[in-house]
Protein backbone atom coordinates (compact mmCIF):
# COMPACT_ATOMS: atom_id res chain seq x y z
CA UNK A 1 0.00 0.00 0.00
CA UNK A 2 0.81 3.37 -0.67
CA UNK A 3 2.09 6.00 2.18
CA UNK A 4 0.39 9.14 1.20
CA UNK A 5 3.23 10.93 3.55
CA UNK A 6 5.68 9.15 2.49
CA UNK A 7 5.81 8.83 -1.05
CA UNK A 8 8.48 6.73 -2.84
CA UNK A 9 10.72 9.32 -5.12
CA UNK A 10 11.60 8.59 -8.49
CA UNK A 11 14.46 10.76 -10.67
CA UNK A 12 13.95 10.60 -14.22
CA UNK A 13 15.83 11.79 -16.72
CA UNK A 14 15.33 12.45 -20.48
CA UNK A 15 15.51 15.41 -22.84
CA UNK A 16 12.37 14.92 -24.50
CA UNK A 17 9.54 17.32 -22.83
CA UNK A 18 6.69 14.75 -23.93
CA UNK A 19 8.17 11.77 -22.43
CA UNK A 20 9.03 13.39 -19.33
CA UNK A 21 5.69 14.05 -19.08
CA UNK A 22 3.95 10.24 -19.95
CA UNK A 23 6.15 9.14 -17.10
CA UNK A 24 5.38 11.07 -14.56
CA UNK A 25 1.45 10.52 -15.19
CA UNK A 26 2.24 7.27 -15.09
CA UNK A 27 3.91 6.52 -12.06
CA UNK A 28 2.27 9.10 -10.39
CA UNK A 29 -0.81 7.55 -10.78
CA UNK A 30 0.94 4.66 -9.11
CA UNK A 31 1.40 6.47 -6.40
CA UNK A 32 5.19 7.33 -6.74
CA UNK A 33 6.51 11.15 -6.25
CA UNK A 34 8.11 12.04 -9.87
CA UNK A 35 11.42 14.56 -9.98
CA UNK A 36 11.72 14.81 -13.88
CA UNK A 37 14.65 16.87 -15.42
CA UNK A 38 15.89 17.71 -18.92
CA UNK A 39 19.29 17.77 -18.56
CA UNK A 40 22.45 15.22 -17.26
CA UNK A 41 23.82 18.26 -14.75
CA UNK A 42 20.16 19.08 -13.50
CA UNK A 43 20.02 15.19 -12.01
CA UNK A 44 23.57 15.35 -10.51
CA UNK A 45 22.51 18.41 -8.54
CA UNK A 46 18.63 16.91 -7.35
CA UNK A 47 20.92 13.66 -6.48
CA UNK A 48 23.28 15.58 -4.23
CA UNK A 49 20.82 16.68 -2.59
CA UNK A 50 17.70 14.30 -2.46
CA UNK A 51 17.47 10.85 -2.05
CA UNK A 52 15.44 8.74 -4.54
CA UNK A 53 14.46 5.06 -4.64
CA UNK A 54 15.01 4.48 -8.01
CA UNK A 55 16.72 6.58 -11.35
CA UNK A 56 15.25 6.38 -14.75
CA UNK A 57 17.89 7.43 -17.25
CA UNK A 58 17.42 8.06 -20.78
CA UNK A 59 20.57 7.50 -22.74
CA UNK A 60 20.77 9.59 -26.05
CA UNK A 61 21.24 13.19 -24.93
CA UNK A 62 22.64 15.85 -25.99
CA UNK A 63 24.59 17.77 -23.75
CA UNK A 64 25.66 14.63 -21.45
CA UNK A 65 24.45 11.19 -22.11
CA UNK A 66 22.78 8.36 -19.91
CA UNK A 67 25.91 6.58 -19.99
CA UNK A 68 28.08 9.67 -18.59
CA UNK A 69 25.68 10.30 -16.64
CA UNK A 70 25.18 7.09 -14.40
CA UNK A 71 29.62 6.47 -14.44
CA UNK A 72 29.20 10.06 -12.61
CA UNK A 73 26.17 8.76 -10.62
CA UNK A 74 28.22 5.98 -9.31
CA UNK A 75 30.93 8.21 -8.21
CA UNK A 76 28.44 9.99 -5.92
CA UNK A 77 26.25 7.42 -4.87
CA UNK A 78 27.26 4.12 -6.34
CA UNK A 79 24.28 2.06 -4.37
CA UNK A 80 21.20 3.92 -6.88
CA UNK A 81 18.76 1.76 -8.24
CA UNK A 82 19.23 2.56 -11.93
CA UNK A 83 16.96 1.72 -15.02
CA UNK A 84 17.91 2.39 -18.55
CA UNK A 85 14.75 3.69 -20.75
CA UNK A 86 16.02 4.14 -24.03
CA UNK A 87 14.98 3.72 -27.76
CA UNK A 88 18.24 2.22 -28.42
CA UNK A 89 18.57 -1.51 -28.44
CA UNK A 90 21.66 -1.94 -26.34
CA UNK A 91 24.05 -4.52 -27.65
CA UNK A 92 24.57 -8.45 -25.50
CA UNK A 93 27.69 -7.24 -24.17
CA UNK A 94 26.60 -3.68 -23.19
CA UNK A 95 23.53 -5.46 -21.29
CA UNK A 96 26.37 -8.18 -19.33
CA UNK A 97 28.39 -4.93 -18.69
CA UNK A 98 25.51 -3.23 -17.25
CA UNK A 99 24.27 -5.84 -14.60
CA UNK A 100 27.92 -5.94 -13.54
CA UNK A 101 27.44 -2.51 -12.99
CA UNK A 102 24.18 -3.02 -10.94
CA UNK A 103 21.81 -1.42 -13.54
CA UNK A 104 18.46 -2.81 -12.80
CA UNK A 105 16.84 -3.26 -16.11
CA UNK A 106 16.19 -1.62 -19.21
CA UNK A 107 13.48 -0.55 -20.89
CA UNK A 108 12.75 0.36 -24.96
CA UNK A 109 10.86 3.16 -25.84
CA UNK A 110 7.82 3.46 -26.59
CA UNK A 111 6.97 1.12 -23.83
CA UNK A 112 3.59 -0.76 -22.80
CA UNK A 113 2.54 1.16 -19.98
CA UNK A 114 1.73 -2.00 -17.39
CA UNK A 115 4.98 -3.39 -18.58
CA UNK A 116 6.82 -0.78 -17.94
CA UNK A 117 4.77 -0.76 -14.44
CA UNK A 118 5.83 -3.73 -13.44
CA UNK A 119 9.75 -3.21 -14.46
CA UNK A 120 9.73 -0.39 -12.27
CA UNK A 121 8.22 -2.51 -9.05
CA UNK A 122 10.84 -4.65 -9.59
CA UNK A 123 13.64 -2.80 -9.66
CA UNK A 124 12.10 -0.51 -6.71
CA UNK A 125 11.84 -3.71 -4.46
CA UNK A 126 15.13 -5.27 -5.34
CA UNK B 1 46.17 8.13 -72.26
CA UNK B 2 48.70 8.86 -69.25
CA UNK B 3 49.08 12.33 -70.58
CA UNK B 4 52.90 12.01 -70.59
CA UNK B 5 54.77 12.39 -74.09
CA UNK B 6 56.76 9.40 -75.52
CA UNK B 7 60.18 11.12 -75.29
CA UNK B 8 59.79 11.54 -71.83
CA UNK B 9 59.28 7.76 -70.48
CA UNK B 10 60.97 5.67 -73.45
CA UNK B 11 64.03 4.45 -72.57
CA UNK B 12 63.18 5.34 -68.53
CA UNK B 13 62.70 3.78 -65.85
CA UNK B 14 58.92 2.88 -65.16
CA UNK B 15 58.75 4.08 -61.76
CA UNK B 16 60.89 7.21 -63.27
CA UNK B 17 58.31 7.46 -66.28
CA UNK B 18 55.14 6.69 -64.43
CA UNK B 19 56.41 8.14 -60.44
CA UNK B 20 54.62 8.27 -57.24
CA UNK B 21 52.64 4.86 -57.62
CA UNK B 22 51.55 2.70 -55.09
CA UNK B 23 55.04 0.29 -55.90
CA UNK B 24 58.13 1.18 -55.01
CA UNK B 25 60.81 0.30 -57.37
CA UNK B 26 61.36 -3.04 -55.62
CA UNK B 27 58.37 -4.66 -55.89
CA UNK B 28 58.01 -3.37 -59.30
CA UNK B 29 61.02 -5.13 -60.58
CA UNK B 30 59.89 -8.30 -58.39
CA UNK B 31 56.74 -8.55 -59.83
CA UNK B 32 57.59 -7.66 -63.53
CA UNK B 33 60.58 -9.73 -62.84
CA UNK B 34 58.59 -12.63 -61.84
CA UNK B 35 56.13 -12.65 -64.73
CA UNK B 36 59.35 -12.31 -67.35
CA UNK B 37 60.84 -15.48 -65.92
CA UNK B 38 57.63 -17.99 -64.92
CA UNK B 39 55.54 -16.74 -67.92
CA UNK B 40 52.93 -15.96 -65.53
CA UNK B 41 50.80 -13.06 -66.51
CA UNK B 42 49.13 -10.89 -63.57
CA UNK B 43 46.58 -8.11 -63.86
CA UNK B 44 46.11 -5.35 -60.77
CA UNK B 45 45.06 -2.22 -60.48
CA UNK B 46 47.31 0.67 -59.50
CA UNK B 47 47.22 4.33 -58.71
CA UNK B 48 49.36 7.15 -59.97
CA UNK B 49 50.03 10.03 -57.65
CA UNK B 50 51.67 12.03 -60.01
CA UNK B 51 48.72 11.62 -63.14
CA UNK B 52 46.26 11.27 -60.69
CA UNK B 53 44.89 8.46 -62.46
CA UNK B 54 43.98 4.68 -61.39
CA UNK B 55 45.05 1.90 -63.91
CA UNK B 56 43.99 -1.53 -64.56
CA UNK B 57 47.52 -2.93 -65.28
CA UNK B 58 47.53 -6.67 -67.04
CA UNK B 59 51.38 -7.37 -67.64
CA UNK B 60 51.88 -10.92 -69.34
CA UNK B 61 55.25 -12.96 -70.87
CA UNK B 62 55.28 -12.57 -74.49
CA UNK B 63 58.64 -14.71 -74.11
CA UNK B 64 60.60 -15.95 -71.39
CA UNK B 65 62.52 -13.10 -69.86
CA UNK B 66 60.62 -10.77 -71.41
CA UNK B 67 57.44 -8.94 -70.28
CA UNK B 68 55.04 -6.51 -71.82
CA UNK B 69 51.91 -4.88 -70.70
CA UNK B 70 48.62 -3.05 -71.24
CA UNK B 71 47.65 0.12 -69.16
CA UNK B 72 43.98 0.74 -68.89
CA UNK B 73 42.83 4.09 -67.71
CA UNK B 74 39.62 3.10 -64.95
CA UNK B 75 40.19 6.15 -62.90
CA UNK B 76 36.34 7.55 -64.16
CA UNK B 77 35.06 3.87 -62.46
CA UNK B 78 37.06 4.59 -59.19
CA UNK B 79 35.50 7.74 -58.77
CA UNK B 80 32.55 6.33 -59.41
CA UNK B 81 32.83 3.57 -57.12
CA UNK B 82 34.35 5.82 -54.44
CA UNK B 83 31.23 8.53 -54.95
CA UNK B 84 28.78 5.35 -54.24
CA UNK B 85 30.65 4.13 -51.32
CA UNK B 86 29.86 8.08 -49.71
CA UNK B 87 26.35 7.76 -50.78
CA UNK B 88 25.97 4.96 -49.43
CA UNK B 89 27.30 5.84 -46.22
CA UNK B 90 25.18 8.95 -46.64
CA UNK B 91 22.12 6.87 -47.02
CA UNK B 92 22.98 4.15 -43.85
CA UNK B 93 23.13 7.53 -41.65
CA UNK B 94 20.40 9.23 -42.76
CA UNK B 95 18.93 5.95 -42.16
CA UNK B 96 19.61 5.68 -38.11
CA UNK B 97 19.38 9.35 -37.46
CA UNK B 98 15.75 9.29 -39.17
CA UNK B 99 14.50 6.19 -37.10
CA UNK B 100 15.53 7.70 -34.21
CA UNK B 101 13.67 10.78 -34.73
CA UNK B 102 10.74 8.71 -35.58
CA UNK B 103 10.81 6.69 -32.53
CA UNK B 104 10.69 9.78 -30.42
CA UNK B 105 7.15 11.13 -31.17
CA UNK B 106 5.60 7.45 -30.68
CA UNK B 107 6.63 7.19 -27.34
CA UNK B 108 3.88 10.26 -25.83
CA UNK B 109 1.47 8.84 -28.24
CA UNK B 110 1.52 5.00 -27.34
CA UNK B 111 1.71 6.14 -23.43
CA UNK B 112 -1.32 8.49 -23.77
CA UNK B 113 -3.36 6.31 -25.67
CA UNK B 114 -2.92 3.62 -23.29
CA UNK B 115 -3.77 6.13 -20.51
CA UNK B 116 -7.29 6.84 -22.02
CA UNK B 117 -7.52 3.82 -23.42
CA UNK B 118 -7.24 2.84 -19.56
CA UNK B 119 -9.37 5.21 -18.45
CA UNK B 120 -7.20 6.96 -16.39
CA UNK B 121 -8.27 10.53 -18.01
CA UNK B 122 -12.46 9.33 -17.23
CA UNK B 123 -15.16 7.14 -19.08
CA UNK B 124 -14.75 7.07 -23.23
CA UNK B 125 -18.22 6.49 -24.90
CA UNK B 126 -18.24 4.03 -27.36
CA UNK B 127 -17.45 6.23 -30.68
CA UNK B 128 -14.19 8.08 -28.42
CA UNK B 129 -13.11 4.12 -27.42
CA UNK B 130 -13.02 3.52 -30.83
CA UNK B 131 -11.33 6.28 -32.22
CA UNK B 132 -8.08 5.81 -29.67
CA UNK B 133 -8.32 2.16 -30.99
CA UNK B 134 -8.06 3.69 -34.55
CA UNK B 135 -4.80 5.45 -32.89
CA UNK B 136 -3.82 2.99 -31.34
CA UNK B 137 -3.26 0.35 -33.98
CA UNK B 138 -1.57 2.90 -36.57
CA UNK B 139 0.70 3.66 -33.93
CA UNK B 140 1.69 0.23 -33.35
CA UNK B 141 2.26 -0.26 -37.27
CA UNK B 142 4.47 2.48 -37.21
CA UNK B 143 5.91 1.28 -34.15
CA UNK B 144 6.96 -1.63 -36.26
CA UNK B 145 8.18 0.15 -39.42
CA UNK B 146 10.26 2.61 -37.72
CA UNK B 147 11.73 -0.85 -35.69
CA UNK B 148 12.10 -2.59 -39.09
CA UNK B 149 14.17 0.44 -40.10
CA UNK B 150 16.08 0.25 -37.39
CA UNK B 151 16.59 -3.40 -37.73
CA UNK B 152 17.71 -2.76 -41.58
CA UNK B 153 20.14 0.27 -40.59
CA UNK B 154 21.84 -2.30 -37.97
CA UNK B 155 21.86 -5.13 -40.27
CA UNK B 156 23.66 -3.05 -43.44
CA UNK B 157 26.10 -1.86 -40.47
CA UNK B 158 26.81 -5.34 -39.18
CA UNK B 159 25.62 -4.15 -35.65
CA UNK B 160 22.76 -6.06 -35.15
CA UNK B 161 22.23 -7.25 -31.92
CA UNK B 162 21.78 -11.42 -30.94
CA UNK B 163 20.63 -12.15 -27.09
CA UNK B 164 20.99 -15.89 -27.41
CA UNK B 165 19.40 -18.26 -25.25
CA UNK B 166 18.48 -21.69 -25.36
CA UNK B 167 15.18 -21.87 -27.61
CA UNK B 168 12.86 -24.34 -28.81
CA UNK B 169 11.69 -23.73 -32.45
CA UNK B 170 8.27 -25.92 -32.05
CA UNK B 171 7.69 -23.58 -29.14
CA UNK B 172 8.31 -20.23 -30.87
CA UNK B 173 6.40 -21.36 -34.12
CA UNK B 174 3.22 -22.56 -32.58
CA UNK B 175 3.16 -19.13 -30.35
CA UNK B 176 3.49 -17.34 -34.04
CA UNK B 177 0.62 -19.42 -35.56
CA UNK B 178 -1.32 -18.72 -32.43
CA UNK B 179 -1.13 -15.13 -32.66
CA UNK B 180 -1.27 -14.53 -36.42
CA UNK B 181 -4.42 -16.92 -37.07
CA UNK B 182 -6.98 -14.26 -36.88
CA UNK B 183 -6.06 -13.00 -39.63
CA UNK B 184 -5.28 -16.59 -41.24
CA UNK B 185 -8.78 -17.23 -40.54
CA UNK B 186 -10.32 -14.13 -42.44
CA UNK B 187 -8.58 -15.56 -45.32
CA UNK B 188 -10.06 -19.05 -44.27
CA UNK B 189 -5.68 -19.93 -44.91
CA UNK B 190 -5.11 -23.30 -42.96
CA UNK B 191 -1.93 -23.20 -41.31
CA UNK B 192 0.12 -26.16 -40.00
CA UNK B 193 3.05 -27.53 -38.21
CA UNK B 194 3.95 -30.99 -39.61
CA UNK B 195 4.53 -32.82 -36.59
CA UNK B 196 8.49 -32.52 -35.42
CA UNK B 197 10.72 -35.53 -34.93
CA UNK B 198 13.65 -35.37 -32.26
CA UNK B 199 13.77 -31.73 -32.71
CA UNK B 200 17.26 -29.99 -30.60
CA UNK B 201 16.92 -27.33 -28.36
CA UNK B 202 19.06 -24.22 -30.31
CA UNK B 203 21.27 -21.57 -29.00
CA UNK B 204 19.42 -18.46 -30.51
CA UNK B 205 17.49 -15.03 -30.04
CA UNK B 206 14.56 -15.98 -29.80
CA UNK B 207 13.02 -12.53 -30.21
CA UNK B 208 14.28 -12.49 -33.46
CA UNK B 209 13.71 -16.28 -34.54
CA UNK B 210 10.30 -15.34 -33.55
CA UNK B 211 10.51 -11.77 -36.10
CA UNK B 212 11.25 -14.31 -38.51
CA UNK B 213 8.81 -17.01 -38.28
CA UNK B 214 5.92 -13.39 -38.10
CA UNK B 215 7.48 -12.11 -41.30
CA UNK B 216 7.62 -15.63 -42.87
CA UNK B 217 4.37 -16.94 -42.20
CA UNK B 218 2.59 -13.26 -42.31
CA UNK B 219 4.21 -12.87 -45.93
CA UNK B 220 2.91 -16.34 -46.70
CA UNK B 221 -0.93 -15.31 -45.70
CA UNK B 222 -0.31 -12.02 -47.68
CA UNK B 223 0.27 -13.83 -50.77
CA UNK B 224 -1.75 -16.68 -50.69
CA UNK B 225 -5.32 -16.48 -52.17
CA UNK B 226 -8.40 -17.01 -50.17
CA UNK B 227 -8.75 -21.19 -48.73
CA UNK B 228 -5.37 -21.60 -49.03
CA UNK B 229 -2.77 -23.56 -46.77
CA UNK B 230 0.85 -23.08 -45.71
CA UNK B 231 2.73 -25.77 -44.17
CA UNK B 232 5.41 -25.68 -41.86
CA UNK B 233 7.86 -28.29 -41.56
CA UNK B 234 11.13 -28.38 -39.41
CA UNK B 235 13.60 -31.06 -40.35
CA UNK B 236 17.12 -31.74 -38.43
CA UNK B 237 19.85 -32.93 -40.65
CA UNK B 238 23.35 -33.02 -40.35
CA UNK B 239 23.70 -30.74 -37.35
CA UNK B 240 21.57 -28.01 -38.93
CA UNK B 241 17.72 -27.49 -38.02
CA UNK B 242 15.81 -26.78 -41.71
CA UNK B 243 12.64 -25.19 -41.60
CA UNK B 244 10.22 -24.83 -44.65
CA UNK B 245 7.55 -22.61 -44.51
CA UNK B 246 5.21 -23.96 -48.18
CA UNK B 247 2.08 -21.73 -49.17
CA UNK B 248 -0.39 -22.56 -52.10
CA UNK B 249 0.00 -18.36 -52.99
CA UNK B 250 0.93 -16.41 -56.30
CA UNK B 251 4.47 -17.94 -56.02
CA UNK B 252 7.47 -15.85 -57.90
CA UNK B 253 9.10 -16.01 -61.50
CA UNK B 254 13.03 -16.35 -61.53
CA UNK B 255 13.73 -12.97 -61.75
CA UNK B 256 11.99 -12.00 -58.68
CA UNK B 257 13.42 -14.75 -56.57
CA UNK B 258 17.02 -13.38 -57.24
CA UNK B 259 15.55 -9.83 -55.82
CA UNK B 260 13.20 -11.06 -53.07
CA UNK B 261 15.54 -10.21 -50.34
CA UNK B 262 16.95 -6.73 -51.01
CA UNK B 263 16.12 -4.12 -49.11
CA UNK B 264 12.45 -2.23 -49.62
CA UNK B 265 11.94 -4.67 -52.71
CA UNK B 266 8.48 -5.66 -53.51
CA UNK B 267 7.36 -7.49 -56.38
CA UNK B 268 4.60 -4.76 -57.32
CA UNK B 269 6.54 -1.94 -57.06
CA UNK B 270 3.98 1.14 -57.89
CA UNK B 271 1.71 2.93 -56.17
CA UNK B 272 -1.10 1.09 -56.93
CA UNK B 273 0.02 -2.50 -56.08
CA UNK B 274 -2.09 -5.16 -54.79
CA UNK B 275 -0.19 -5.80 -51.67
CA UNK B 276 0.98 -2.93 -48.49
CA UNK B 277 3.93 -3.22 -47.09
CA UNK B 278 7.54 -2.00 -47.04
CA UNK B 279 9.57 -4.95 -48.15
CA UNK B 280 11.80 -4.78 -45.25
CA UNK B 281 10.48 -8.07 -43.79
CA UNK B 282 12.53 -10.14 -45.82
CA UNK B 283 15.99 -8.93 -45.69
CA UNK B 284 15.30 -8.39 -41.68
CA UNK B 285 15.15 -12.31 -41.79
CA UNK B 286 18.14 -12.77 -44.09
CA UNK B 287 19.97 -10.90 -41.72
CA UNK B 288 18.59 -11.96 -38.40
CA UNK B 289 19.26 -15.76 -40.07
CA UNK B 290 22.55 -14.69 -41.06
CA UNK B 291 23.36 -13.57 -38.02
CA UNK B 292 23.02 -16.97 -36.48
CA UNK B 293 25.23 -18.59 -38.62
CA UNK B 294 22.21 -19.89 -41.29
CA UNK B 295 20.98 -19.29 -44.13
CA UNK B 296 17.80 -18.37 -46.11
CA UNK B 297 16.48 -18.99 -49.57
CA UNK B 298 12.89 -19.06 -51.26
CA UNK B 299 12.11 -21.76 -53.92
CA UNK B 300 9.25 -21.88 -56.31
CA UNK B 301 8.16 -23.24 -59.19
CA UNK B 302 6.74 -20.46 -60.92
CA UNK B 303 3.82 -17.52 -60.68
CA UNK B 304 0.56 -18.73 -59.40
CA UNK B 305 2.64 -22.03 -57.85
CA UNK B 306 3.24 -21.05 -54.26
CA UNK B 307 6.64 -20.38 -52.63
CA UNK B 308 8.72 -22.01 -50.02
CA UNK B 309 10.79 -20.33 -47.93
CA UNK B 310 13.48 -22.34 -46.59
CA UNK B 311 16.07 -21.61 -43.87
CA UNK B 312 18.63 -23.48 -41.61
CA UNK B 313 19.73 -22.94 -38.32
CA UNK B 314 23.22 -24.68 -37.06
CA UNK B 315 22.48 -26.38 -33.77
CA UNK B 316 25.36 -25.56 -31.63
Amino acid sequence: MTNLNKKIRILHVDDEEDTLAVVKTILEKEGYEVVSVKRGELALEKIKLNGFSLLILDIMMPDMSGWELFSRISIIKPDYRVIFLTILEITEEKVKELQNAGIKDYIRKPFDRIDFVNRVKKAINS
Amino acid sequence: MTGLKGKDIINKLVTKALPGTKEDEANWIGKYGKIALTGKGQSFEDYSKTLNKWFNISAYSPHTGYFATVFEDITLRKQNEQRLLELDKLKDNFLSVTTHELKTPLIPIKSQTQLLLMGDYGPLNAEQKKAIEMIERNEESLNKLTSDLMDISKIKSNKLTIISEPVWLDEIINNVIEDIKKIAKEKNITISLLPIIDIPQLTADKQKITQVFNNLIGNAIKFTPENGKIIIDVKNIDKKVIVTIKDTGVGLSSENIKKMFTPFFQVQNDLNRKYRGTGLGLPISKGIIEAHGGQIWVESAGEGQGSSFIFNLPIK
